[in-house]
């Protein structure tokens, strides 16, 4: 009994010994799943159990498919990019190319704003949604990978929500949404997918007709070049390609056309807004004036009313034209498309109503104020 | 001689009273109670009280006693079977939030009335385990769901549940149920089933490193803490660098967010040593949101809501929180406080 001890005293002591000499070769050729398996069940125990009741795992694509080696992904953090799941879902990532999730990223660098944040911090806010140029994983979470779950409005609204662009808090607030809520049926009302991405496409900009935020300028394509007035129509075409599951064409039209006229009035109300603001700065009434404050990172030392306009460092009543811009027109707008009646009336149109007033009160007191100021 | 004469109107018909209460069995509470609330004893038959043998005098103990307390059970009465989670439960915040209400200015500030609507029904925490845990259920299955706390953490004052949903954690929990998939608020904050909420938190509601009785951690404390909830929790799904990459970003979103804070602070003091603002300007944690300048009021909203959805949002990794929310409104109040400065100069000037 002793002597057994012993012997495997002396194997257990030898066997180590020798992994120390010679540790295990990091390539993928030889590294079966068990090898990750060995730590990762154990030092990461979530992750594990995610993929393990994945489609990945049935179909044995494991952790060297995707992540090729152990040093490779320790350099890249573990990060997986797209064109390596598109070694096997082409399909996907040839659609998910045409769309502008695929210049998330790189759009988003050459943003005013984003150029506006200090840049240690950037990483918290702007990167955390715009990453999904780089990561299927934004909506596909790790490691499970559940197309069911993608498909879910809660996948998108992890990004598209809040005061800049509320989509999923106008389409909670829509019929569509409160129908699709209620039953989680989406044959019965659609939900984000639906609508944006039919038939699976991973183009999410499917249908989509209408300019980038912020703007009134033509729709462009993704290389920032207006689309013609034809191919505008082909898009409309396309979405209500999707509406007409349901409704009449006439009247899937008709709706989509009243919120192009909905989106029209909000920028006229932006127009006038913009105004006043423009002779107050002729006018020398600016705190701080242009002249005095960081040059806009991209326009440089320029007035600049909406897009891409920044909310720190202006004045004032830019400010409040910010707000009204940034957070409200394109509640309207937007809201309009999503036919959410108490988000383009109640957050969006009535907000812009009351910013002008907040504008147009600013520029008079400003002018009586500072009368001696002017130019 | 009335005093005597009341004790022993006591001794002698309340105390045999009591006794027959405490003596009697389940059936007579039951015998009004399955009648006159009957949502009450419904969630208590499908408990597992119910089945276990707990019932109606085992906490409430009688008829008299309950009625005066208005049925109050405190946590105390809870710990008498439940000892280690009573004594998690007093070794975090949660069992000391009434008592720092109680000593807050802005509770004091407000009339009795709008403090037991207000700051009590949450604050209550401290005397009651079924803020969480409700009545008379009693599901722990109900109270590990992020619902349980999104009735108090929720909201201007501390969007706790909206950072969580609008996380990628609360986006993949709320879609799957699944603990495992992704963590819900017990998982970080709860970890294992501790009833000490407090554990791996850093920092109070004003963002300063202390622990529950407002003793300064060190840096090395500060670190331990933190250690505890990343190692236990974190690891689970996540590598180590990315985690204390992901934490250390947070940390200086909130060093900056208190920069600006401070960018605000000096703006305001500047008028309050110019005689255009009355000395004694309280600014922060004991800063009211009534009867004071609009300055200050602009201050108000910086300190206690959007500097909080910046530093709490990014802890929680919710971008648009710590962005939008928070970033963005705390950059356009600063814009707001300079100009209301540069007009109050102005109209104290020309007053002169």
């Amino acid at each position: 009994m002793k002597s057994s001890a012993k012997l495997l005293f002396i194997i257990v002591l030898s066997s180590s010994l020798m992994m120390c000499a010679s540790p295990p070769k990091r390539t993928t050729e030889g590294i079966d799943v068990g090898f990750c398996i060995s730590c990762h069940q154990e030092r990461t125990p979530g992750l594990f159990q995610s993929w393990v009741e994945s489609k990945h795992a049935k179909n044995g694509v494991h952790c060297i498919t995707c992540h090729v080696d152990h040093q490779a992904a320790s350099d890249q953090k573990a990060m997986v990019f797209p064109e390596k799941c598109g070694e096997c879902h082409k399909k996907q990532l040839e659609e998910f190319r045409k769309s502008r999730h695929s210049i998330g990223f790189d759009r988003m660098r050459i943003q005013g704003e984003y150029l506006g944040i200090p840049q240690e911090i950037r990483a918290a806010f702007c990167e955390r949604c715009h990453m999904v140029q780089k990561r299927c994983n934004s909506c596909h979470t790790s490691h499970r990978f559940s197309l069911k779950e993608a498909r879910y409005p809660d996948a998108c609204g992890g990004c598209h929500l809040g005061p800049d662009h509320p989509h999923k808090e106008m389409y909670e607030t829509s019929l569509h949404g409160t129908i699709y809520r209620l039953t989680q049926n989406p044959d019965r009302a659609p939900r984000c997918v639906t609508c944006h991405m039919p038939g699976g496409t991973h183009n999410s900009s499917f249908g989509i007709a209408r300019g980038p935020a912020g703007t009134r300028a033509q729709v462009v394509n993704m290389e920032e070049v207006p689309i013609s007035k034809e191919e505008e129509e082909r898009r409309r075409e396309e979405m209500l390609g999707v509406c007409t599951q349901c409704h009449s064409r006439r009247f899937a039209k008709e709706q989509l056309e009243n919120a192009d006229q909905v989106k029209e009035e909000g920028f006229k109300l932006m127009e006038r807004a913009k105004k006043p603001i423009q002779e107050i700065g002729r006018q020398g009434l600016l705190y701080p004036s242009v002249a005095e404050r960081m040059p806009h990172p991209t326009e440089g030392r320029t007035l600049v009313l909406a897009d891409p306009q920044l909310y720190v460092g202006t004045s004032h009543i830019e400010r409040l034209f910010f707000t009204m811009f940034k957070f409200h027109t394109i509640r309207v707008w937007k809201s309009g498309y999503h036919f959410s009646p108490s988000y383009t009336h109640g957050h969006g149109w009535s907000e812009m109503q009351l910013d002008l007033i907040d504008i147009q009160e600013e520029t008079k007191r400003l002018r009586e104020m500072f009368r001696d100021l002017k130019k | 001689m009335i005093r005597e004469l009341v004790f022993l109107f006591f001794i002698f018909f309340l105390f045999p009273s009591l006794q027959v209460w405490a003596e009697e069995k389940i059936g007579d509470c039951i015998a009004c109670h399955q009648k006159e609330t009957r949502g009450i004893f419904q969630s208590w038959v499908n408990s597992k009280h119910a089945r276990a043998g707990v019932d109606c005098i085992t906490c409430h103990k009688s008829h008299a006693e309950a009625k005066p307390k208005k049925s109050a059970v405190e946590p105390k009465v809870c710990g008498e079977c439940h000892q280690e989670n009573y004594s998690q439960f007093l070794d975090g915040r949660h069992s000391i939030a009434w008592d720092r209400m109680k000593e807050h200015p802005q509770y004091q500030a407000l009339p009795d009335a709008l403090r037991k609507a207000f700051c009590e029904r949450c604050h209550t925490i401290q005397s009651k385990c079924n803020s969480c845990h409700t009545s008379h259920a009693f599901n722990p299955e109900e109270a590990r769901e992020p619902e349980a706390c999104r009735k108090c953490h929720t909201g201007l004052a501390g969007p706790h549940d909206e950072m969580y949903a609008s996380s990628l954690h609360g986006t993949v929990y709320l879609a799957d149920k699944n603990p495992i998939r992704a963590p819900s608020c017990v998982s970080c904050h709860m970890h294992k089933g501790t009833h000490n909420i407090s554990l791996g938190i850093v920092y109070d509601s004003w963002g300063n490193p202390v622990d529950k009785n407002g003793k300064r951690l060190s840096i090395e404390e500060q670190q331990g803490v933190r250690e505890e909830m990343v190692k236990a929790v974190c690891f689970q799904c996540h590598i180590k660098s990315l985690t204390l990459e992901r934490f250390e970003l947070a940390d200086t979103v909130k060093q900056r967010a208190k920069t600006l804070l401070d960018e605000a602070e000096r703006v305001i003091r500047e008028l309050e040593h110019e005689g255009i603002l009355p000395k004694g300007v309280v600014l922060g944690a004991k800063q009211l949101y009534q009867e004071t300048s609009r300055i200050e009021a602009l201050y108000y909203r910086m300190s206690q809501f959007q500097n909080v959805y910046t530093w709490k949002g990014a802890y929680h990794f919710s971008a648009d929180f710590a962005h939008w929310y928070g970033w963005a409104h705390l950059q356009m109040s600063l814009i707001e406080i300079k100009e209301e400065a540069r007009k109050l100069r102005e109209l104290n000037r020309l007053k002169k």
